[in-house]
Formats: C-alpha cells, sequence, structure tokens
C-alpha cells in the first residue's frame, strides 16, 4: 500500500471520527442543558459522546486516536466553556482528554489479556486459538463498552484525586453509568434511524 | 492496510442486525408509525393517543397493535384508572 494510500485512509479516519464525535458532543450539550434546566438531572449520566470514543477506536483501530484527542481536546475548550461545563486548566483539560482518549485501548488490551482479541488494533500475537471480537455483533460492542466505562470512569477519579480537583466517588459511578447508556441510546438510534430512513422495504 | 469502506460496512451491519434482533425489518409502513409513537411517547400511551399521532383508523391501530404483541415487541395492559382503556408500552 502506498504512502498516499496511507495518507488518504488516515484522513478518511481523521475527518470521520472528528465530526462523530463532536456531533455527539454537541447532542448532548443540547441534552444536558434541556434536561438540567428540568429537574437539576447531570447531564454526564448519558455521556453520548463516548460512544464515538467506542465506536471509532473498535471499527478504525488506532488510527482514529489523534483526531479523537484533538475533538476531545476542542469540544470541550470551545463549545462546553461556553455552557460552563470546562472549569479545568488547560494541563489538567489535555490529561483528562487523554485518559478519556486512550480508555477504549487500554480496555481493549486488557480484554485481549482476558483472550477476547480485535482484528482492528496490531500488536497482539494472533493465533488459531484466539477468540475475536466480532465487529458485526452488537453484543460484543457492549461488551466493550461495559469495559471502557470501567476503565475510563476509574482512571478520571484516580486522576482527580490525585490531582486533588475532586475526591467524589459518586463521580465514579456517575461515569460508569452514564458512558454505557450514552453509548446504548446512541447505537441504538443509529439503529432506529437506518431501519427508518435507508432500508430498502 | 485497513479499507476505510469496509469497516464502515462493518459497522452498518453491526446496526442492522440489531433490527433483525429486534424483528424491525418486517413492519410495514403503518406499524413502523405506531411502533414510533409507542416509542416517542414519554408519558404513558394509550390507544387513543396512537390514532391521534399516526393518523390511522381505530380498527387498523387495533390489528397493528395485536400484531406487535404477537412479536413480542409490545405489551398491552389495562389502565388502573380506567379499565376501559387499554395502556400500551415497549418490551424491547
Amino acid at each position: 500500500m502506498s504512502p498516499i494510500n496511507n495518507l488518504k485512509y488516515f484522513l478518511e479516519v481523521s475527518i470521520t471520527t472528528y465530526i462523530s464525535f463532536s456531533l455527539l458532543y454537541v447532542i448532548w450539550i443540547f441534552f444536558i442543558i434541556s434536561s438540567e434546566t428540568a429537574s437539576g438531572f447531570n447531564g454526564s449520566i448519558m455521556y453520548v459522546p463516548h460512544a464515538a470514543r467506542v465506536l471509532t477506536i473498535c471499527y478504525f483501530g488506532i488510527a482514529a486516536i489523534p483526531a479523537l484527542y484533538v475533538a476531545h481536546v476542542t469540544c470541550t475548550f470551545l463549545i462546553g466553556g461556553l455552557y460552563g461545563l470546562n472549569n479545568l486548566p488547560l494541563f489538567d483539560l489535555l490529561g483528562t482528554s487523554f485518559l478519556s482518549t486512550v480508555c477504549v485501548l487500554i480496555a481493549l488490551y486488557a480484554m485481549a489479556g482476558l483472550g477476547f482479541k480485535i482484528r482492528t488494533l496490531p500488536f497482539y500475537k494472533f493465533t488459531k486459538d484466539s477468540v475475536y471480537l466480532d465487529l458485526r455483533n452488537h453484543k460484543h460492542i457492549i461488551m466493550v463498552t461495559v469495559f471502557s466505562a470501567a476503565v475510563h470512569s476509574l482512571s478520571l477519579y484516580v486522576y482527580n484525586y490525585l490531582r486533588a480537583i475532586s475526591s467524589n466517588p459518586e463521580m465514579f459511578v456517575r461515569f460508569f453509568v452514564g458512558d454505557i447508556l450514552g453509548t446504548l441510546v446512541t447505537i441504538f438510534t443509529l439503529s432506529f434511524m437506518l431501519f427508518a430512513f435507508f432500508r430498502e422495504r | 492496510m485497513p479499507d476505510f469502506k469496509k469497516q464502515l460496512a462493518t459497522f452498518v451491519q453491526m446496526l442492522r442486525n440489531i433490527e433483525d434482533e429486534f424483528k424491525l425489518h418486517s413492519l410495514t409502513p403503518n406499524e413502523q408509525a405506531v411502533f414510533y409513537t409507542i416509542l416517542k411517547s414519554k408519558d404513558i400511551c394509550n390507544i387513543s393517543k396512537i390514532v391521534d399521532e399516526s393518523g390511522l383508523s381505530r380498527s387498523t391501530v387495533y390489528k397493528i397493535l395485536r400484531k406487535l404483541e404477537d412479536n413480542n415487541l409490545i405489551e398491552a395492559f389495562q389502565s388502573e384508572s380506567d379499565k376501559r382503556e387499554s395502556i400500551v408500552s415497549l418490551k424491547v
């Protein structure tokens, strides 16, 4: 494969990743704003942008990571900042964004350690006996979602604790549940949309 | 080098598998209208509401609800406040 094709693939993946994360972030902002004014409900209980992390890294592999990181930083800084959702100093914004971006990757390697491997990521030793995650099976994607939500909420909780930003354990539970719920809602909504608009009848 | 279009096709296949699992593809446009009316109703959904919002006749709605119930997509039960009224909710 030529370098031009490599670059083309990288650009395609980066643009898709950046747009999908930003779009879900904007949808989430609308969700959090409307729900918070209604009943004091905290929007991180359904964090839909986590779906972009899970889906892009599962389907595109590590090529999606740079765009995902840039999207995370810019969306939190530019859009989140407008709505008062970003009160962190730049160093912590970059740090938490990095953890949030690599959480799916860490989860996938942890799952590989348990025997469930995914073909889109390199560095494993693929053997005949390897059990592969099937990217066409939504149950496997949901399993990655649960693992990555656990890694994400735990790593952010530890980071916030060590940097003396927050030590509230409620945050851990909220992030864990929020990432799972947000991803499930996104996947099922996309499936309904696909069915409603694109499927031949 | 992976193929971008192939990866997207795999993703779409995953979404289609969800449809297949929940048997959504077997619904006609009228059945979809009723299904989506129930899906998007935040509060209690009764038959009058489905008739109003879907624009279908009452008998058509009844027929469709029976089919959706047979397909295990919805469940219907009697309202506690008004025994003449049936409440419909999603099963998925």
